[in-house]
């Protein structure tokens, strides 16, 4: 019961950081848009392990909605965090990515739980997964891959450094 | 609401995950104007791709027919051309008409074919019904063939120009020479024939390109033959040896012009008396 209450306190906070703070850095600059900080996939990376996956999979697909309202993008952000949720659970499942003894029922993936290596292991790959799938949609045209893979490199790295502060300050446990 | 939910959860993981995606695309591609441009852009491209694609095998499949079609034009217009045509351009006689057709092209496919021993023929896919008849000439687009020896209802059989019994009457372009065209049945030389009967007060030079002469009843004047390709003369000989190289290569051919000369009656007539 706590840890649904402290999810659903870090699902808002996380959607207000996203749409009022983050939203415009990135629209703050004129000219073309390269960066963008996409913090709120880590709402989805922090459900516990024993988020049914079905569950986990409508979160994403609301939560993406919510997003999408405030980015005026109906669909774009909400594709984007499905796959990162589908791939959740693949990425968790990898033979290099569980850990020795198993994963704990009760055990959440966050630094605390399973250590700084695994949890850098575990955000870089599925923040990958979102960002590049995120720009795909965004830009909507396979044959400007470019462009697509120059607006995820650098929001991956913008994205990357305002989460691991986030999680070094915060140290969310739950 | 639940008995949604419940429904999704029985869903499979990856099921769900593909539904959820197939919402999300179909919300991208009607509430997003941008992606909807992209979206039916390239469906046009991809159906105009697609429908050019198929277009292109309809018209492989049309193949035949055009090539048909194709022929009977091309005979068409060489019946309209000049050399096709009787031409009286002495004013004494303008009462008559000056301009009369005098050959007419009927096209044909080329059925059979062998070309190994000393007599070789060819049979075309048509034949009394088309209005072809024994002693026409017949040629292709490139040069000559030879001349019709017996014509069915619906099929005619050529003596190709690779025949000891052929002759056609040839001249060298831009002299008033003329000579006969004979194949060395001894040589299986299928590339060249031997243009005999020109004075040696001429002395043709390589390359001199040799028309039918218009002398004969079977072909029109001015077709094309072939080049020279080499000159001898012989001591004591009052005429010259020619090698000319074919325009056409024979062997390979798969469509064929039968020529109907329209005065052939007048000119036999006028021969009899």
């Amino acid at each position: 019961m706590e840890g649904i209450v402290a999810n659903v306190l870090r699902c808002v906070f996380f959607y207000l950081l996203q749409v009022l703070f983050l939203k415009r850095l990135s629209t703050g600059f004129e000219g073309y848009l390269y960066w963008n900080v996409l913090f709120y996939p880590l709402f989805i990376l922090l459900l516990p392990f024993r988020t049914p996956r079905s569950l986990l999979l409508l979160i994403a697909f609301a939560f993406g909605l919510l997003i999408d309202v405030a980015y005026d993008s109906p669909g774009v952000h909400a594709s984007a965090l499905v796959f990162t949720a589908y791939m959740r659970d693949v990425i968790i499942k990898l033979d290099w990515m569980v850990p020795r003894d198993g994963y704990k029922i009760t055990s959440t993936p966050t630094i605390k739980d399973l250590g700084l290596p695994w949890f850098l292991r575990y955000l870089s790959i599925l923040l990958a997964c979102h960002i590049v799938f995120y720009f795909t949609m965004e830009v909507f045209v396979p044959a400007q891959i470019l462009e697509i893979l120059q607006k995820s490199f650098f929001t991956y790295i913008l994205s990357m450094v305002f989460i691991l502060i986030y999680m070094l300050i915060f140290r969310p446990s739950q | 609401m639940s008995n949604l939910l419940q429904a999704f959860s029985k869903l499979s993981g990856f099921a769900l995950f593909l539904l959820l995606e197939v919402i999300c695309f179909a919300l991208i591609i009607r509430f997003n104007s941008y992606h909807q441009q992209v979206a039916l852009s390239s469906a046009n491209k991809y159906m105009g791709n697609l429908s050019e694609t198929a277009d292109e095998f309809e018209d492989y499949l049309h193949l035949n027919e055009e090539v048909e079609r194709l022929r009977a034009e091309v005979a068409r217009l060489r019946t309209q051309e000049g050399n096709a045509m009787y031409r009286d351009l002495d004013t004494a006689y303008a009462s008559f008409d000056t301009i009369a057709q005098h050959f007419i092209y009927i096209d044909a496919d080329v059925v059979s074919k062998t070309f190994l021993g000393r007599r070789n023929y060819i049979t075309l896919n048509r034949g009394k019904k088309h209005g072809v008849e024994p002693h026409m000439g017949v040629v292709d687009d490139q040069g000559i063939v030879g001349v019709v020896r017996s014509a069915s209802n619906y099929h005619s059989r050529v003596m190709t120009i690779f025949h000891p019994d052929a002759r056609i009457s040839a001249k060298l372009k831009g002299t008033g020479l003329f000579g006969s065209l004979t194949w060395d049945p001894d040589e299986q030389d299928y590339f060249h024939m031997i243009l005999q009967d020109i004075p040696t007060h001429h002395t043709p030079s390589k390359g001199d390109t040799v028309l039918t002469s218009g002398y004969s009843i079977l072909f029109p004047p001015d077709v094309m033959i072939g080049k020279i390709d080499d000159v001898k003369k012989e001591s004591g000989a009052s005429s010259h040896f020619i090698k000319v190289k074919l325009a056409n290569d024979l062997r390979a051919i798969r469509y064929a012009y039968a020529i109907k000369n329209l005065m052939k009656n007048d000119l036999s007539e006028l021969e009899e008396e």
